[in-house]
């Protein structure tokens, strides 16, 4: 436990809705040391998100995490109330949400939405807060920073609101952030900008990241440690160049081939044939056997474990790929 | 021999202003009647030839969309000509128009909104046949509509269902199916797999790909996403604020950038391979607003080489090499 930060074990989020029990998140495991930018990547639907909000403790009825523990420093989340849960969030964890036009409340100004976690979770004055906010919105390279505390989240651009919102994350100090889909709502190059922008800051503040999103390019250029998930569990994790360079399962290896070569021009895309199977009705053995190239007789009954194959690195198939890319 | 969509000089304007009243500023001391007009697409020329490929890239806001609603007449242009085949099309009306929309077809972003979510898909696919007025039996309407939607990757037993019954990469399939109907030589792509996962984008490139190959017809295939524009198209034009900034052959422009924004775009991309081996920028700020253009360059407020002439004098497209054309001046004083 020398610099562990975050460290879950067995996670499994359902949701009992009318229709059955939906098995968000069904048995994940994985740690997170401080200062370290995690990757968690996934088609829509696998659960990614759902880990996320786990952790913040934000699943509401008809979710509930059923198992499982989120040691936070050594605490167990779960099993906090929600007063003391809300000690931890927002400032031991923030989050930052997807859709800049909408995690931003537009009835008050950028200051008062920036000060109100500095007034829950500091002993600040008023001056001192504000020197805070010029401070922190110059970091996340807002000009004139001063001028622009009074301005209501409407006079800002998409761009920009995203980083009022990575400030406001950061204004606590946490020591883990979670990012679900940070980028994706925004441009090309103003997505260069912001990511460039929190890598920057987490690496500064030696804050942990967790980076959830479906776009794997953006991952690889981020990130230290790489979790793949599919319909709920962890198919493949490790190191970035593990899984970019040397993944061993034969979903990572189909995502990687979906994705157009920006360098090189090829012929076709390595398409994986099939869909997302409905998460009610999955296959009884190993959950992505329908689409796999690969699949054999036992993957269709049983379903593999995640295991280390190589130190850090772990994939949930009994017949783990050998092909480079 | 004419090409095949020859569009010259468009424009178009949106007229944004509020009501009557909100629209009465006073200024310098006195009323001013003042008019707010969104200049969506200002002066975009390009060709497209048969069996061709021409990607439209750019950021959103850039006009991209507006371009081709307005190539198929869903906007009238403010300025500039639409050829079609030689033919102008740019005054036509609706009727006239009906021809046309056989040999120009579309795909649509969001394959949740543009499917008609009261109509079974066999009655989606066949309509377009049935609109143009061929002379054609039911029958074989639908013999046809079955060809089409095996043609997709979808079963005879998907004929009768309703839209919401598929998922977004089945949807985009009946979409294909769709604007193949009625044989079409050109086909607009706008954002056709952006709003699908990734697993799912890779098998609509490639089917699109293999109908492009089977039928031979055009694309005009809109995206911001550049690493599939690179795998798709054979010749691309980069727009910036409504403006065609740079076009050339895919390859050449991915090796060797001319334009300052395409060299900023194609360095922002982010790429799980190697890097693109171009000389990077970084440029800051955002995309200024479409309602009022500057008089001189479009990027001149993020360029970092922005000079005197730049905010004087607005760039024309000029070719300086065969194939390629570029709106900079900086290009002009090297």
């Amino acid at each position: 436990m020398n610099n562990e930060l975050v460290h879950i074990r067995g996670l499994k989020t359902y949701f009992h809705t009318f229709a059955g029990v939906i098995k968000a998140v069904d048995g994940v495991d994985f740690s997170l040391d401080q200062g370290e930018i995690l990757g968690v990547v996934g088609e829509s639907g696998c659960g990614k998100s759902v880990v996320g909000f786990s952790i913040m403790g934000l699943i509401d009825a008809p979710g509930r995490i059923e198992s499982g523990e989120i040691l936070f420093n050594g605490v167990n989340l779960p099993d906090l109330d929600e007063r003391d849960m809300r000690k931890v969030r927002g400032k031991e964890i923030t989050m930052i949400f997807q859709d800049p036009m909408t995690s931003l409340n537009p009835l008050y100004t950028i200051q008062a939405q920036m000060e109100e976690v500095m007034k829950l979770h500091s002993t600040m004055n008023a001056e001192e807060r504000k020197k805070r906010c010029i401070e922190l919105l110059d970091d996340v390279g807002i000009s004139q920073p001063a001028s622009r505390l009074k301005n209501y989240p409407h006079q800002f651009s998409g761009g920009m609101r995203q980083r009022v919102i990575i400030a406001i994350a950061l204004a606590s100090n946490p020591k883990l952030v979670i990012a679900d889909e940070p980028t994706t709502a925004l441009d090309v190059t103003i997505q260069s900008q912001i990511l460039k922008l929190m890598k920057r800051l987490v690496r500064e503040h030696r804050t942990a990241m967790m980076l959830i999103t479906h776009d794997l390019a953006v991952v690889s250029e981020m990130t230290d440690k790489i979790i793949v998930m599919y319909c709920g569990r962890i198919v493949e994790k490790g190191t970035r160049d593990d899984i970019i360079n040397r993944c061993r399962h034969p979903y990572t290896l189909g995502l990687l081939g979906s994705i157009p070569n920006l360098a090189a021009r090829q012929k076709r895309l390595n398409q994986i044939p099939g869909m997302v199977p409905n998460i009610m009705q999955l296959p009884s053995g190993c959950a992505f056997a329908p689409r796999c190239d690969y699949v054999q007789e036992k993957c269709r009954s049983h379903r593999p474990e995640l295991l280390e194959i190589e130190p850090g690195h772990a994939t949930a198939c009994y017949y783990p790929v050998e092909r480079q890319l | 021999m004419s090409h095949l969509l020859e569009v010259c000089e468009l424009e178009q304007r949106f007229d944004v202003s509020p009501g009557f009243f909100d629209r009465l500023k006073i200024k310098d001391g006195r009323i001013r009647y003042q008019k707010n007009i969104v200049h969506a697409v200002n002066g975009v020329s390009f060709h497209i030839d048969r069996g061709e490929v021409l990607g439209l890239v750019g950021e959103s806001g850039c006009g991209k969309s507006t371009v081709a609603k307005t190539i198929i007449k869903l906007y009238d242009p403010t300025g500039g000509r639409i050829k079609v085949n030689g033919e102008d099309i740019t005054e036509y009306n609706y009727q006239k128009m009906v021809p046309v929309r056989k040999i120009i077809q579309v795909i649509f972003q969001d394959p949740y909104a543009s499917l008609n979510p009261r109509l079974k898909v066999m009655d989606i696919i066949t309509e377009p046949m049935a609109f143009i007025g061929a002379p054609i039996s039911k029958t074989e309407l639908r013999e046809k509509g079955m060809a089409l939607l095996k043609r997709v990757g979808l079963g005879e037993e998907h004929a009768g269902r309703y839209p919401h019954q598929f998922s977004g990469g089945q949807r985009q399939r009946i979409g294909i199916a769709r604007a193949l109907s009625v044989e079409p030589e050109l086909v607009i792509a706008d954002e056709p797999v952006s709003a699908l996962d990734v697993s799912i984008q890779a098998q609509i490139l490639n089917l699109m790909m293999d109908l492009k190959d089977e039928f031979g017809f055009s694309y005009l295939f809109i995206t911001h996403d550049l690493s599939v524009v690179r795998h798709i198209s054979d010749r691309i034009g980069v727009m910036y604020l409504g403006f065609l900034v740079e076009t050339g052959p895919t390859e050449d422009i991915f090796l060797r950038p001319n334009h300052p924004y395409t060299r900023a775009l194609l360095s922002a991309a982010p790429s799980v391979y190697e890097k693109l081996h171009i000389d990077p920028l970084a440029i800051t700020g955002e995309v200024p607003t479409a309602l009022e253009i500057p008089a001189g360059c479009s990027f001149q407020s993020r360029c970092p080489f922005a000079f005197d002439r730049c905010i004087q004098q607005r760039p024309r497209l000029v070719s300086r090499e065969p194939g390629r054309m570029e709106a900079c001046h900086l290009l002009d004083a090297q």
